[in-house]
């Protein structure tokens, strides 16, 4: 067998090996890329920036473990400047089942500058049902959470007293890694009520979320991993995104360099074949 | 009667939740809307049974592996033990309980987290064996996932900085379009299976005749 | 009427009329032509392919359940699961479905249960091939790339709605040499199949593919009758990029929200 051979069928075992060596790498050696900030994290973090006292994020968590590394860290880079925006009034929900548990993680770990649960924000939990769910909770919030995630009677915390319906809400994100998430939300939540909509989604549905985006009906999105260094990068804290965005550059780098192996030995082989 | 029955259940469903889509009707207090909520609570229900019907299914399964000693049987015992504390602990203990989070934090997010990232290695294979230029259509898809790639990652800007705009006009106009193109037809397909099976032309779901 | 739906009432009705429209044409004789789908024509020999090497056949009919805009596909692959069991009775191979959905469960039990009783091979079926596996994706992935690497079957059958596993359970089914079939409509899962799989259903494809097996006149004029949808959607994006040329965007915007 030629050289060329060989390369256009190296063991699929080496190749996990290169990509496993050079993703290890810059996790434990960081390098610390440049990293440009596109205009969809950008338009995210400048709406919360002007959003005025008083308003009412909602921050729904539909990830499950399987997504955490790429997600958790824009659900962290998002709740970390909310918390910091004084005046804002914070809904953590959940139309994933596994959501809620992520929601507590961060607020178990978040610096919360001085917001107090029950008036400055809320944790509703997880209610099934997906998109009816989504258009139950749009109607009315209190009918559809009798209770928080941590047994309160949602009349006894002091912040609901006057958030009823989507019609009290000043923005909706959602950290999405599949359905139900940003089509539902657009058709229950952002068409009906126009309730302003950015979302945190999985990379590799950012493409057919795009139309969302285009046709106005998300103002911002956080694309994978990356979005959530962005997001980082303007709230200058260094979170999971940043140290994770080395690795996926080296990634790639291992991907195109397979890819190039691979055509210049095809080629080789094909002229080689040839004569 | 065992197929009609379900037949007729599926176009009476079917047409209340389409009418209900379209049109806010009522008589009295009892609305489209009401019926159609509690047709799709009935599902939640229906779904409730089912996971039970599933958990006997995989009990069934599994301690059938351990009786009968089969290869792995050890995975089958695994699976059981931490299906029945999971379980024993959600119920009593609710899903907020320290010990709880334990078990969800300390193995099934780590464990799920390395699964997901098995699609690393296999997305680098699968563009290995795939992306080559065999003839003048492979070539443009390889040259445009070569700039998409990098015009994903930081290092593309280093490399050249207008990566990431080519990459974006690349995802917007041409993949875009694609993209709509299949969507349509898709949606078309799913419209049309739908009607198949609320005239009941469409019975495969229910078995063979 | 709800507001912003009356245009998409007016596209049901108008589709619907044409597809009824072809029904009617197709019970006075007037079958239409199908062109032939290589992904269909692919799915016996990849029967036969299993047969031949004495392997099993795997079948997954994806992650999503029966409701909801991705319930089409869950309805598409349990309808070509019908056939590929049946198929799969006829030439005495084992086939095994891994299910993600509790619901789809007892669906999938009767489809491949009664395929067998079809081919008169009922003591063949065996249940346990039917199996639930887990409610969790990735629990689920790691269930269905298990049963590939033990059982090594000589076909596999993706088609449903696949997210992020979609290129594991190729990948894995291409490592063991295993003839695969795929078929998805969510998009962004079509390339990974394409790159990995022998055969792939695109999108609508999927959807048709009952109507090839039945060589029912009936189903195949429906299929005729979206054809008539795709007119449809081509008249309005031509419409619709003329109106947003021409400054008249509101036009649209009133339409779209009656």
């Amino acid at each position: 067998m030629s050289i060329w051979q060989r390369l256009l069928n190296i063991d699929r075992r080496i190749v996990y090996l290169f990509l496993f060596a050079f993703i290890s790498l810059p996790l434990l050696v960081p390098i610390g890329l440049p990293l440009t900030i596109s205009p969809e994290t950008r338009a995210i973090y400048d709406y919360i920036e002007k959003l005025p006292e008083g308003s009412v994020v909602v921050v729904s968590f539909d990830y499950s473990p399987s997504s955490y590394s790429e997600q958790h860290p824009q659900a962290v880079a998002v709740m970390n400047h909310l918390m910091r925006k004084p005046g804002i009034k914070i809904i953590l929900v959940a139309f994933w089942e596994q959501g809620p548990i992520m929601a507590e993680e961060i607020l178990r770990t978040i610096d919360t500058h001085g917001k107090e649960y029950g008036k400055d924000f809320v944790h509703l939990g997880y209610v099934a049902g997906g998109e009816t769910a989504m258009s139950a909770f749009a109607a009315d919030i209190h009918k559809t959470f009798p209770v928080d995630y941590r047994k309160n009677p949602i009349d006894s915390l002091p912040m609901m007293a006057d958030i009823r319906s989507a019609k009290d809400i000043s923005l909706l994100i959602s950290i999405a890694a599949g359905s139900p998430g940003v089509p539902e939300f657009a058709r229950q939540i952002q068409g009906p009520y126009k309730v302003p909509f950015a979302a945190g989604l999985v990379a590799i549905s950012v493409p057919i979320t795009m139309p969302y985006m285009q046709s106005g009906q998300m103002f911002g999105l956080m694309a994978g991993l990356r979005g959530a260094a962005e997001y980082e990068q303007l709230l200058n804290m260094k979170g999971k995104g940043s140290i994770g965005m080395d690795a996926i550059s080296f990634s790639h780098i291992v991907v195109l360099a397979f890819i190039l192996i691979a055509n210049v030995a095809y080629l080789a082989n094909r002229k080689g074949g040839a004569k | 009667m065992k197929r009609e029955i379900p037949l007729v259940i599926t176009f009476v469903v079917g047409v209340i939740i389409i009418l209900d889509y379209f049109f806010k009707i009522g008589i009295g207090t009892l609305s489209l809307a009401t019926v159609s909520m509690e047709i799709q609570n009935w599902t939640l229900i229906i779904a409730a049974f089912a996971l039970g019907l599933a958990a006997v299914n995989l009990l069934r399964i599994h301690s059938a592996n351990i009786r009968l000693k089969r290869p792995g049987w050890y995975n089958s015992l695994a699976l059981i033990i931490t299906m029945v504390i999971m379980s024993f602990v959600g119920i009593t203990q609710g899903t907020n309980s320290p010990l709880y989070r334990y078990w969800y934090t300390g193995f099934l997010v780590p464990v799920d987290a390395t699964i997901f990232s098995l699609l690393a290695f296999y997305i680098t294979s699968a563009a290995y064996r795939a992306f080559r230029a065999r003839n003048v259509d492979a070539t443009i898809l390889l040259v445009t996932a070569f700039v998409v790639m990098l015009g994903r990652a930081p290092v593309g800007e280093l490399i050249w900085k207008d990566v990431p705009r080519v990459t974006k006009w690349l995802m917007d106009y041409p993949n875009m379009a694609g993209q709509r193109g299949i969507i349509i037809g898709a949606a078309v397909g799913a419209l049309s299976l739908g009607l198949r099976i609320l005239i009941g032309l469409e019975r495969s779901y229910l078995g063979q005749d | 009427m709800y507001q912003g739906r009356g245009f998409i009432l007016v596209v049901f009705v108008v589709l619907s009329g044409a597809i009824f429209y072809r029904i009617r044409l197709a019970r006075t004789g007037k079958v239409p032509y199908l062109r032939k789908l290589a992904g269909v024509s692919a799915i016996e020999e990849a029967v036969g392919r299993a047969t031949e090497l004495g392997r099993p056949i795997v079948f997954s009919p994806g992650i999503a359940g029966l409701g909801g805009e991705y319930g089409a596909q869950t309805f598409a692959a349990l309808e070509i699961l019908g056939y590929v069991a049946r198929t799969a009775a006829k030439y005495d191979t084992r086939i095994i479905v891994g299910i993600r959905i509790p619901e789809v469960l007892p669906i999938a039990e009767e489809i491949v249960r009664s395929a067998f009783a079809a081919e008169g091979k009922l003591d063949r079926y065996n249940p346990d091939d039917v199996r639930f596996l887990s409610q969790a994706q990735f629990a689920y992935a790691a269930g269905v790339m298990g049963i590939m690497e033990r059982e090594r079957p000589g076909a596999t059958f993706l088609i449903g709605g696949f997210w992020a596993e979609s290129l594991m359970f190729a990948e894995v089914g291409n490592s063991i040499g295993a003839l695969q079939i795929a078929g998805t409509a969510n998009l962004h899962q079509i390339q990974f199949f394409v790159a990995a799989c022998d055969y792939t259903l695109l999108g609508e494809e999927m959807f048709a593919v009952g109507a090839y097996f039945s060589g029912d006149p009936v189903k195949k004029a429906i299929i005729a009758g979206q054809d008539f949808g795709k007119i449809i959607a081509i008249f309005l994006i031509v419409a619709g990029t003329l109106f947003a040329t021409f400054g008249l965007e509101s036009i649209v915007n009133r339409v779209i929200n009656w």
